[in-house]
């Protein structure tokens, strides 16, 4: 992609992981790679946590009256499985720790922008989490992840100490989207134009934009519920002449627009893997880039669609609807163009191109049920039932889990130094591929013929389909352990990584694997297209 | 972490399957729901088979196979191609929307010689008054087969929904707000209802059966009163007790046949004439003026390792909650 970065780059002596070493290093650390690489080790270990929360929701579900736990725990299960993923593991998870290793290198600049306020990024998560883990120990709360008022408001368990936990959380969320905002604007290295940028950029930009101005409101409706719960300031209560029904908008005001804060960065993760191992530019370039900004805007537009069956006007409902449905044209567009990118291509099976393609079929069975979803009257009687359940893990687990998986895969050679077991990543990327199906596509049909969510007891009709998804959930964590170990092998025997392991043309690669501190040994100058796979000659950002 | 106490029966309700996964259709817009269903099914099927297709064929076709082998085409767009899987989906969509839409507003206005329902939901339970009757049954629903029936809902305590899936009929229930959901029974038989806004401990048991009758018996239970329980004069007062434990939703908490004790709220067995101590730590016995303060005003005590204000204001009358002090008496 530049004319200079392409020149093979010389293996530095050190590089940010060995330049210094010591705890202050890292704690204090401004560095970008290295924040990045902690945000990467707390939210992997969050993703654990939850995901140890859902294997016990999948085990107390084996039978219809409940295996595990009393109600009480099972909500207070599920409750924390839903806070640690959704807000301490998959918000945080691609932009701040891949899109803090490898946004900067992608522009060509030598670190974010604001390297202090990335550091207070990382600091404000993890206190946040330590609030969320305090109040599990003080017994765990049990309204669910979306804390809808008046039962919030009442519930016996440590709603404030979440409520301020995942409040702490939203700072850390606009304080690293306010830095990628003026990193890309001010960052960028000569030549690289904003139709030069890779598209993972322009992914994170749009997420940065929805960060900075959703959040708030996220911040501003857990006060509010702190202090109906301290004061019954009367906002939310009825008795005292609240309106339960405002907290819903407020809370979706900002969650909507957190579905894409997770599902664009994921996006953007797939462009660049599938470019990369397919040796192929991105087909449609603009039009991904476009249909970022284009989602990151309509999601705005889009809240009520959670509300269907709480009152609304018919008014607001059919321009919820209509515009639900506009926002999915965008990411429609996003998959005809990505696999018009494997189309021709020269395409290679490795792990991280595995884990894009389990990307593409789950994510468009998500998007397709988000159709059933989207249309009214079929709403109304999937609403609250674990067809959405199914579906929004599709989009969130399957799809932007998943995308995540891939760009680890992907980017873990560059920033640690070493490659992991080919082999047994490919085993790991199908174990993960068939036990997410085998978790949700059971919980389509049992959403359509009527299950709701939430249920710590159900009818015994559904035990069958209940246990064919508990036995994907084990398979689907069999997957990620494999992964612990292969990537626990890799960091200590894995095989050296090549600079540019994939032969990828985007700017990170240019440097030597692990980057040195401020990336690149001489500042890049970018001469080429973005994704210009076309001349082998220049072949250093072609072939490793 | 214990293991959950099997003292409350469980829903003894069933859901045959038809078509598609969904319910029974019992509803007269059960098949405009259905249909647009499976409309959007086939169509989706169809893209996600494309799709897949083609994403299968190019991993086989162009797979690569020598280290430095290039892309087949460095194509980098097609204006014409992206126009069209623009505009396609887009007009497909617009389909479904306008099909859900109308599907929708029929189902936000009842007709207006719907017979109308009150339905009060608490946790966990629901209290259904009949129209022309004066007194509520829990948890069960008659309604005549063919004829519109309109249920007006609210809330005592935190959100709840009421859901008929068979009817495709669903609606959230407030507190301080009445809503209304409403539909045209078209099959004889019976049919679970659920909650399907997360409630709390018990949210899984806020579960009815809403029975399809012929049009002609259900006028007669109607005129006769026949969908209520309410109390008899002839009977003792503990037996009026007992029905009202079970009209009054009492039962969907407090056990009566077992004393089990990690429950939201205290088993009747054994309560009577028990000393129990306080948040505030002072004792109280279980006497009668204490029972009808704890069933008339729930929020005046509150007993020690309970949460106050689960147990939400009742509907209730002093002569009721004497009655059915009378069966707790009972329990020993």
């Amino acid at each position: 992609m530049t004319a200079t970065a392409v020149d093979a780059p010389t293996p530095s002596e050190t590089n940010y992981l060995n330049i210094k070493s010591g705890f202050w290093s890292w704690a204090a650390t401004l560095d970008h790679k290295r924040i990045g690489m902690m945000y990467l080790i707390g939210t992997s270990l969050a993703f654990l946590v939850g995901g140890l929360f859902a294997l016990l929701v999948r085990t107390h579900l084996w039978n219809h009256t409940g295996a595990l736990f009393d109600p009480a725990t099972y909500n207070q299960v599920f409750t924390l499985h839903g806070v640690f993923m959704v807000f301490v593991f998959i918000i945080p998870a691609i932009p701040a720790a891949l899109g803090n290793m490898a946004l900067p290198g992608m522009l060509g600049a030598p670190d974010v922008a604001l390297p202090r306020l990335n550091l207070a990024s990382f600091y404000l998560w993890l206190v946040g989490t330590v609030f969320i883990i305090v109040s599990l120990v003080a017994g765990g709360v049990d309204t669910g992840w979306t804390f809808y008022t008046p039962y919030s408001a009442q519930s016996a368990t440590p709603v404030i100490a979440v409520g301020l936990g995942v409040f702490i959380l939203g700072f850390s969320s606009i304080f690293t989207g306010l830095n990628f905002i003026v990193t890309v604007h001010k960052m960028r290295a000569p030549g690289m134009t904003w139709f030069r940028m890779p598209l993972f950029v322009w992914a994170v930009y749009a997420t940065a934009l929805l960060q900075v101005l959703a959040t708030p409101v996220l911040g501003i409706t857990l006060l509010l519920l702190v202090f109906e719960r301290l004061y019954q300031i009367g906002v939310f209560l009825p008795e005292f002449g609240g309106d339960p029904i405002l907290f819903q908008h407020f809370f979706w005001f900002y969650s909507h627009p957190a579905v894409y804060i997770m599902i664009l960065p994921a996006m953007g993760v797939i462009s660049e893997v599938i470019s990369v191992h397919a040796r192929k530019p991105v087909f449609g370039y603009r039009m991904i880039a476009f249909s970022s900004l284009a989602i990151a805007i309509i999601s705005f537009l889009v809240w009520g669609h959670h509300m269907f069956t709480s009152g609304e006007s018919e008014f607001a409902m059919m321009a919820f609807s209509f515009l639900t449905f506009f926002v999915g044209i965008p990411s429609a567009i996003k998959e005809f163009n990505w696999v018009a990118t494997i189309w021709k291509g020269s395409i290679a099976l490795s792990a991280p191109m595995l884990y894009a393609i389990a990307f593409l079929i789950i994510f468009a069975i998500g998007g397709l049920t988000g159709i059933f979803l989207a249309s009214l009257s079929l709403n109304i009687h999937l609403h609250d039932t674990y067809y959405v359940v199914a579906h929004f893990h599709y989009v969130m687990m399957g799809s932007t889990a998943v995308a995540f998986f891939a760009g680890l895969h992907h980017w873990w050679p560059k920033f640690t130094g070493r490659m992991y077991s080919e082999k047994w990543a490919k085993v790991a990327a199908v174990l993960v591929f068939i036990g997410f199906n085998a978790t949700f596509l059971p919980q389509f049909i049992m959403g359509s013929e009527g299950m709701p969510r939430r249920y710590a007891t159900y009818l015994e009709k559904w035990t069958e389909l209940h246990r064919a998804s508990t036995v994907g959930a084990y398979i689907l964590a069999s997957g990620v352990a494999l992964m612990i170990v292969y990537f626990v092998h890799s960091l200590i025997a894995g095989e050296k990584a090549k600079a540019n392991q994939w032969g990828a043309v985007t700017l990170e690669w240019a440097s030597s694997s692990p980057p040195p501190l401020y990336n690149f040994d001489k500042d890049p100058i970018v001469t080429r297209e973005v994704y210009d796979y076309s001349v082998p000659s220049q072949a250093e950002g072609y072939r490793a | 972490m214990i293991l959950f106490p099997q003292d409350q029966p469980q829903p003894r309700s069933t859901l045959p399957d038809t078509n598609w996964g969904m319910p029974p259709q019992v509803s007269t817009f059960a098949g405009d729901v259905d249909g647009l269903y499976q409309f959007t099914f086939w169509i989706s099927l169809f893209f996600f088979v494309l799709i897949t297709g083609i994403l299968v064929y190019s991993l086989f076709k162009w797979h690569r196979k020598t280290e430095d082998q290039p892309a087949a085409s460095n194509e980098t767009h097609n204006t014409t191609l992206e126009v069209t899987w623009t505009v396609i989906p887009l007009i497909i969509v617009m389909v479904i929307f306008a099909w859900g839409w109308k599907g929708s507003l029929d189902m936000t206005v009842a007709p207006p010689d719907a017979l109308t329902y009150q339905v009060r939901a608490r946790k966990w339970s629901w209290s259904i008054t009949h129209p022309n009757h004066t007194a509520p049954l829990t948890n069960e629903i008659y309604v005549p087969l063919g004829r519109p029936v309109k249920f007006i809902t609210s809330s005592e305590d935190v959100l709840h929904s009421l859901f008929f899936p068979a009817m495709r009929a669903k609606r959230d229930v407030l507190p301080g707000r009445l809503q209304m959901v409403w539909f045209t029974a078209t099959q004889l038989g019976t049919f679970p209802f659920f909650c399907t806004e997360y409630c709390g401990e018990r949210h899984s048991f806020m579960i009815g059966e809403v029975h399809v009758v012929p049009p002609e018996e259900f006028e007669a239970g109607m005129r006769a009163r026949k969908y209520q329980i309410g109390v008899d004069p002839n009977l003792p007062a503990h037996e009026n007790g007992k029905i009202l434990y079970t009209a009054k939703g009492c039962n969907a908490c407090h056990s009566t046949t077992s004393a089990a004790v990690n429950q939201p709220c205290p088993s009747f067995v054994g309560l009577w004439g028990r000393e129990e101590e306080l948040i505030d730590g002072t004792k109280v016995t279980v006497d009668e003026p204490y029972f009808l303060e704890s069933v008339l005003d729930p929020l005046a005590k509150t007993v020690k390792g309970y949460a106050r204000g689960q147990m939400p204001p009742q509907a209730i009358t002093e002569e009721e909650a004497r009655m059915i002090m009378e069966y707790v008496k009972t329990l020993k």
